[in-house]
């Protein structure tokens, strides 16, 4: 299963928007949580928003505006969803608070060029399988965070497992869940 | 940070997809989407939000618990 054109496409109004943000903020934004999931998977799973941890709340602010993205006023208040009008099938938000709480190492996010210089960064696949760990164990009994963290453990390559089992716990997660 | 393009990275995730045997199935896939019980009231909003956009633009739908 592959990611779709439309989902693709998102991503390159993203990317724009977050080549803007580094401008001006000199400082990367990032995309985490089901969408990072889903790119790091391939397509194996899908979500319909984008989470984006970005420390300059005006700076995103400018940079969703200037690159054709919309404000979201049925999405409430708050850091605020957006949308871009030529891919409506998507919701982006801006979360609150740092990167991985300042636990994940930044230097290991992967930069994704979409088009024209323009791109995503998501956090390495160690941090996200410890992010959907940590999830994992106060979910109350939904197990996809689980899943997620299994397909993304079972294609990964050159794992830093020394790394992974660290942010494991920094997360609260359990590594016996991968067999760690 | 390494930097390499969407498009080869995607290349090598169905590469490795394809090698681990990962299962894509219906089901399996929807294992994986968040069920939502745990969404924040401002993601809830955005996700319907989204939806009724998507729709009344006649846009394929992402499938999401909300």
């Amino acid at each position: 299963m592959a990611l779709p054109a439309d989902y693709i496409g998102a991503l390159g109004r993203l990317a724009d928007a977050f080549a803007a943000y580094e401008a001006e903020a000199g400082s990367v934004a990032v995309l985490v949580g089901g969408a990072a999931a889903a790119i790091h998977t391939g397509g194996a799973f899908m979500s319909a928003d984008f989470d984006i941890v970005a420390a300059g709340d005006e700076a995103f602010a400018n940079a969703m505006a200037t690159t054709g993205f919309l404000r979201d006023t049925a999405a409430g208040h708050g850091l605020g969803g957006w949308y871009h009008p030529d891919f409506p099938a998507y919701g982006v938000e801006q979360v609150s608070g740092g990167y991985f709480d300042g636990k994940a190492d930044k230097e290991r996010c992967l930069r994704l060029i979409v088009r024209d210089g323009s791109a995503i960064v998501l956090p390495a696949i160690e941090d996200l399988i410890a992010d959907r760990l940590g999830q994992h164990e106060v979910s109350q009994g939904d197990a996809s965070m689980l899943e997620q963290a299994k397909a993304l453990y079972t294609i990964a390559q050159g794992l830093d497992l020394t790394y992974l089992v660290r942010r494991i716990e920094d997360e609260g997660g359990n590594p016996a869940h991968l067999g760690l | 940070m390494q930097t390499l393009t969407l498009e080869c990275f995607l290349e090598k995730a169905e590469q490795r997809k394809a090698v681990a045997g990962l299962d894509e199935s219906e089901a399996a896939v929807d294992a994986r989407r968040n069920k939502g019980g745990r969404r924040t009231p401002a993601k809830r909003l955005l996700l319907r939000s989204t939806e009724r956009r998507a729709r009344a633009a006649g846009a394929n739908l992402v499938a999401s618990y909300y």
